[in-house]
């Protein structure tokens, strides 16, 4: 494996390590924020840092790994960037239909007292 | 111009085809173009209502720098901000504010809305076309006045949208 290889490696595989901890995050934050509206907040976390990075992440280290014919890691890169691509535009029709939903049913949103002690 | 507009979709189909096949064989050559225009067909003449616009290098360009500037900029540090208040380091105000717009085109409203959604912190819940109003459903939600709202919330979009979408 050359220099560059390498570093598309690391660079790769940082962005899915990052990509575990967003989900890691995304998880907490669902348990942890008190209501419907604050939880979506959390589950974008997961859908763009935890999905989406990783995508891009996967399609990056393809790059450093040994062996392979271009062609080869171009079959597995550009699907990627595409789903990746398609995860971005579609993940928030999803949150906005759900969110209207939710909305227009009359659900309050959340609020917070003034001094309140932080759950 | 219609017809333009179905072919805006026709290329978009094929490149979009060819992208997720990675490979060039005489039956993707074949099938390509052939699934690309009953795509074009169905949804072209809907989609596309100005096919100077999308079929626009410039735009393109513009719309290719802002998905990189939002992926490398934008989006960590909205993800780093909420993570930082689920992990507890930073308290937040969740509440819906309204935030004005002054877009033209439904592309614009609706590129506007999935960036806001898309960034954790903020989501657009509603939208009310006629008052120009997206209704945002905010963690940090300090302020209502409509100004320092859209500033906060849409003012780092807006430019990179107007250019991609509107001028």
């Amino acid at each position: 494996m050359g220099l560059g290889g390498l570093v598309l490696t690391i660079i790769g595989g940082a962005i899915i390590f990052i990509g575990g901890l967003f989900d890691l995050v995304a998880a907490l934050g669902v348990n942890k924020f008190p209501d419907f509206y604050t939880r979506l907040h959390a589950v974008t976390i997961g859908a763009i840092g935890g999905a989406v990075y990783p995508i891009i992440g996967s399609a990056i280290l393809v790059f450093g790994v040994p062996g392979l014919s271009l062609s080869a890691r171009l079959s597995f890169a550009l699907p990627m960037l595409v789903i990746a691509s398609l995860i971005l535009i579609t993940a928030p029709t999803g949150s906005h239909a759900v969110a209207r939903a939710a909305y227009r049913s009359g659900l309050k949103p959340y609020r917070r007292i003034p001094g309140e002690v932080k759950k | 111009m219609m017809r333009a507009g179905y072919i805006a979709v026709w290329l978009a189909g094929i490149l979009i085809y060819f992208l997720i096949v990675a490979r060039i064989t005489l039956f993707d050559l074949v099938v390509a173009p052939i699934i690309s225009m009953v795509a074009a067909l169905i949804v072209g003449g809907e989609v596309v209502k100005k096919p100077g616009k999308a079929l626009s290098p410039k735009r393109w360009l513009y719309g290719l720098a802002y998905t990189l500037y939002y992926l490398l900029v934008v989006e960590p540090a909205c993800h780093l901000r909420v993570a930082s208040m689920v992990l507890g380091l930073r308290d937040y105000m969740p509440d819906i504010v309204e935030v004005p717009f002054d877009y033209r085109t439904d592309y614009a409203v609706a590129a506007t809305a999935n960036s806001i959604t898309n960034t954790p912190g903020t989501i657009v819940v509603d939208i009310d076309p006629e008052a120009k109003k997206y209704f945002v459903h905010w963690l940090e939600a300090y302020t209502r006045d409509p100004r320092i709202v859209r500033e906060k919330i849409i003012m780092v979009f807006d430019k990179w949208i107007k250019k991609i979408f509107e001028d």
